[in-house]
């Protein structure tokens, strides 16, 4: 008798864990659900690996010129033809998405590391340190971008190219984390005010296990979100910054500088192929992640999720 | 006056004096002024062990306040808070640091609502047993999954719900997970905030019996808050009536229902629907709206919606007292015409 009971509860243990649906698996399912969402998930992932894998499969290397192979349209050799020094469009198209999707990540990674800490700092100890770091934060937020940009990528001018990349990415990164600072404090806030937080107080639970384990987990969804989305426009003000000559500068290839190109009337009549494919690619990039972010914001939706 | 036996029989397990809690509120040019919210404003009472004490008033009567301050979630502007407890004795209403914590080990608190009670993001063994980790009352693994099973099994699921997490649970069984937190530290003394206001009228009476079934099973004493007069009558033993942050009234439950003294109690009796249409009702309603609790109301803080207000009610406070000890033992009342009227 004793033993069947047991076996009954081992059986029902076991269905019960199949039935774990926890919210990670319910956002999951949500968005598996969502075909927009998922092609932008599918077409994001399919560039990052052409970025990734490209130039490796490329017979071509980044600085071969060729000034007799100059100005080619797209051929069987050059898929894409090649530029006015005679190198490969395609494999500059390749890794100038390498440095772009980096500075969008990098430069998103920054803005949500800044933005989390002071906005959690902020809702988590409130009063006074809420004052100063949200003050701290219009301040930053009242900093006009491109002007400040324009001025210190002047005053910087002897960067060595390849460095110019962290520059960028850092410039956006401490320049847009404000907005999603005030969101996470605006989020901690009204948690804080969750009778499950005041639960963690009344059963004595640590500071550290407060926000570790009850406070974090209910802003991460925001914080990829807000990531995801942040990252498409640090791309796009990459590319911004680079067309006007203030981001990365040649020959380090991204897709702005490329696009750069453009503003040559003959490249822009003639040599077509040298500014329409990184215009795709960036247009590509960013409505993937563009769709990406928008899926998950709906996968993670909390007011359905409790 | 009180009978002697009775007394020594019913040992005083919290003993609140005259407790207080302002919260300060910022107004006028640049928040220069300050002014405070009475919430709780000097409230006193004894509780015993093993006894449920029902806390009815309107919203925002102060009550919730009350049960927060004396579990010490919020920090008593004034006053004392005596307890006896197994590690605990004495006055409460200043620990810090270790002490408070030891003091959660005591007392506990079971919330209103079941929704935003639960952390959506944790499963249910989780939720229950995270403060048994934390006070060292179990050890991880085996032991602590039993006793989450246990603990679960108690408060009417089943042992494999602790896989689960809240958005799988209905609102009387999210209760039961709240319930079974607060269990958790194995407290003798539980404030349950309305735990029962957010449920459906079927599920309300499942979370009532269960309460009292845990009461009796594990000694407990529960301070009741609730604002449905039929809710605290079926799970209280004595009934206190709270007005504007403090209590008006404060007897047994048959002696309160049967013989209210104090005009407002009347009133708030006077206003539970009656389950008879043909029944017509001499209802006196109470006039004129809650007063601020900032500004609070001189004298008896009724006498605005009083209807048999006169000049002292307005000049002097009226105290909680022992209004007739020969006829009405240990009913007590905060009215100057007590027992006239």
């Amino acid at each position: 008798m004793k033993n069947n009971i047991k076996d009954v509860d081992t059986l029902e243990v076991a269905q019960a864990k199949s039935e774990i649906v926890g919210p990670w698996a319910v956002a999951w399912d949500r968005f598996k659900k969502n075909k927009v969402a998922m092609f932008g998930a599918v077409l994001f992932i399919v560039i990052l690996i052409l970025t990734i894998v490209g130039p490796w499969l490329s017979p071509y290397s980044l600085n071969q010129y060729d000034l007799t192979m100059k100005k080619l349209p797209p051929s069987s050799s050059h898929w894409l033809g090649t530029d006015e020094q005679g190198r490969d469009v395609l494999l500059r198209l390749f890794l100038g998405g390498r440095t772009s999707i980096l500075v969008g990540v990098i430069a998103a990674v920054l803005t949500v590391f800044i933005g989390s800490l002071v906005g959690g700092i902020a809702g988590y100890y409130g009063g006074r340190v809420d004052n100063f770091l949200m003050r701290f934060a219009e301040i930053v937020y009242s900093i006009p971008f491109t002007p400040t940009v324009i001025t210190i990528s002047g005053a910087l001018m002897w960067v060595d190219s390849r460095y110019k990349m962290y520059l960028v990415m850092f410039l956006i990164g401490i320049l847009s984390w404000p907005g999603l600072a005030r969101m996470i404090r605006g989020q901690i806030l009204s948690l804080r005010e969750q009778e499950f937080m005041q639960a963690t107080e009344i059963l004595g639970l640590s500071t550290s296990s407060r926000i570790v384990r009850h406070l974090l987990p209910n802003t991460l969804a925001y914080i990829i979100v807000n990531a995801t989305l942040g990252m498409a426009g640090a791309i796009l003000t990459e590319a911004s910054l680079s067309y006007l000559g203030l981001g990365v500068t040649p020959p380090t290839p991204t897709w702005g500088n490329m696009i750069q190109r453009a503003s040559n009337s003959d490249v822009f009549r003639n040599i077509k192929w040298l500014w329409i494919p990184p215009g795709i690619m960036i247009m590509l990039t960013v409505v993937s992640i563009n769709l990406l972010g928008e899926g998950l914001r709906d996968a993670f939706d909390p007011k359905e999720i409790r | 006056m009180i009978n002697k036996e009775d007394k020594s029989k019913r040992e005083v397990q919290l003993e609140v004096i005259d407790i207080k809690k302002y919260f300060p509120v910022k107004s006028g040019f640049m928040g220069r002024k300050v002014e405070y919210i009475k919430a709780v404003d000097g409230v006193s009472f004894k509780l015993h062990r093993g006894e449920t004490i029902g806390l009815v008033g309107e919203s925002g009567c102060g009550k919730s306040t009350l049960g927060r301050t004396i579990v010490r979630l919020y920090d008593p502007t004034e006053g004392k808070i005596i307890y006896h407890g197994r590690e605990i004795e004495g006055d409460i209403a200043k620990l810090k640091g270790k002490q408070l914590k030891a003091l959660r080990r005591e007392m506990q608190l079971i919330f209103q609502d079941p929704y935003s009670s639960l952390n959506p993001r944790m499963s249910v063994s989780n939720i229950v047993g995270e403060a048994m980790l934390s006070h060292g009352i179990v050890k991880p693994g085996k032991e602590y999954k039993n006793a989450v099973m246990d603990l679960i099994e108690t408060c009417g699921l089943s042992p494999y719900h602790i896989y689960r997490y809240p958005h799988q649970f209905s609102g009387g069984q999210r209760q039961r997970i709240g319930i079974a937190r607060a269990l958790a530290l194995n407290p003798d003394f539980i404030v349950a905030d309305e735990p029962v206001s957010a449920l459906d009228v079927s599920i309300q009476s499942q979370i009532l019996n269960l309460m009292m079934d845990l009461q009796e099973k594990m000694g407990l004493s529960y301070l009741f808050i609730s604002h449905d007069l039929s809710v605290v009558k079926h799970i209280s033993d004595r009934i206190g009536v709270m007005y504007i942050g403090s209590l008006v009234e404060l007897a047994a439950k048959d002696e309160l229902y049967k013989t209210p003294a104090h005009p407002y109690t009347r009133a708030l009796l006077d206003a539970i629907p009656v389950a008879d249409p043909t029944l017509k009702r001499q209802m006196k309603p109470i006039i004129g709206e809650l007063p601020s609790n900032i500004h609070v109301p001189s004298g008896c803080k009724f006498h605005t919606r009083c209807p048999y207000v006169k000049d002292i009610c307005k000049q002097e406070i009226p105290i909680l007292r022992e209004y007739d000890p020969e006829n009405h033992p240990e009913h007590f009342v905060a009215c100057h015409f007590a027992g006239e009227i």
